[in-house]
């Protein structure tokens, strides 16, 4: 049985520290200090504190966000938004009103995937110095 | 009685046997004696005469910020006209609005627009304008101020040295290298734009725009199918460091 279209919601009142992994969609409502993997959508809420990396499908941040975020598809950020660190998709949404310090690297014209903020690939042999 | 007659029907005259028949009961109802008009084939109205669009709703003539050009004083202006004074100053200011499809090297200074189209080329002069679409050349005499926005458009190249904008507006398929800090209030990107950039309003990318460089301010907003290479500081309450010390 397939958990993709399945979603997990930690709630307001749960904090955890450790990492999560999931491979369906999760809702975190709660506080977390640690990484966080999801194979689905993430949607952190208004509520959500997360100090720790993050990657995803796509990511909707309402809560606040202490740590790099890797989204395959999407960030999305709404106006209650707080994220400090890097970012990196395909794609953006930004609502005004949020607040962010980090690195973006976001474009959607680009057809190569994604690759970790944390972990960039180093140059080949060859290629030309920028 | 013919001495009492009234010979001229004034509105006085009319109002005092309007007056009188009342009294004497003489007059009747407005359309009291008009024969009942059948109006069952008529439809009742659905809506009120309150609930009229019309009425109620009107439509408010857009307004724009007219700054004076000697004192800086902001005024709001609707409407179209050829000039106006400054209520602070008493200036003259121009409200003209001027399109440039050649050579130009006469100097302008308007609260207006001034349209540089493609063929359009400034030579040797300083303008002055509220607002200007720039799709044409300059050359390297030539200074451009604006006092509301400024929209770069098609394959124009201006110097970022000689331009001088309040809002940055970069058209879909241009593309602009601003190697200094950019400082402006409000910035929307359609089209690509390299800078350094601090807001003091918000900037706004929409769809098809990238922004690369730096970006500080307060607000940002990014629709879908918009880039941000960039580094951000994005503080909507302000900077916190700043705000400490």
């Amino acid at each position: 049985m397939s958990n993709e279209n399945q979603q997990s919601i930690i709630g307001a009142d749960v904090e955890i520290i450790g990492t999560i992994k999931s491979t369906g969609s999760i809702r975190l409502d709660g506080k977390l200090e640690g990484e966080l993997l999801c194979g689905g959508n993430a949607i952190l809420g208004k509520e959500a504190e997360i100090k720790g990396n993050i990657t995803a499908t796509s990511v909707s941040i309402e809560g606040k966000i202490n740590g790099n975020i890797l989204a395959k598809d999407k960030i999305e950020m709404k106006a209650t938004a707080t994220v400090n660190g890097d970012i990196k998709a395909r794609r953006l949404a930004v609502e005004d009103g949020v607040t962010f310090v980090g690195r973006s690297e976001v474009n959607p014209n680009a057809s190569a995937q994604p690759t970790p903020p944390s972990a960039p690939q180093p140059p080949q042999q060859g290629a030309p110095q920028k | 009685m013919a001495g009492k007659r009234t010979k001229v029907m004034d509105g006085y005259s009319v109002v005092r046997s309007l007056e009188k028949a009342k009294q004497d009961g003489v007059l009747t109802k407005p359309g009291a004696l008009r024969a009942k008009e059948d109006r069952s084939s008529h439809l009742k109205p659905t809506a009120k005469p309150g609930d009229s669009p019309h009425i109620i709703k009107t439509i408010q003539p857009t307004k724009r910020t007219v700054r004076c050009f000697e004192c800086g004083y902001e005024c709001q202006l609707s409407g179209i006209t050829n000039a106006i004074y400054c209520s602070k100053c008493r200036e003259r200011i121009d409200m003209g609005d001027y399109v440039i499809d050649g050579p130009w090297s006469e100097e302008i200074k308007t609260g207006g627009s001034v349209l540089i189209k493609p063929t359009g080329r400034l030579e040797k002069v300083h303008v002055m304008a509220g607002s200007v679409i720039f799709e044409g050349s300059m050359d390297e005499d030539s200074t451009l101020e604006c006092t509301q926005w400024l929209e770069i458009c098609g394959d124009a190249e201006p110097d970022p040295r000689q331009i001088t904008m309040r809002n940055l507006r970069i058209s879909a398929g241009t593309s602009m290298k601003f190697k200094y800090k950019l400082q402006v209030n409000h910035l929307e990107l359609m089209g690509t734009l390299e800078a350094d950039i601090e807001a003091a309003g918000l900037v706004s990318i929409r769809e098809g725009g990238h922004l690369k460089g730096t970006v500080r301010g307060a607000h940002l907003e990014v629709e879908e199918g918009g880039g941000l290479s960039a580094r951000a500081f994005i503080w909507p309450q302000g900077n916190p460091a700043e705000l400490d010390s």
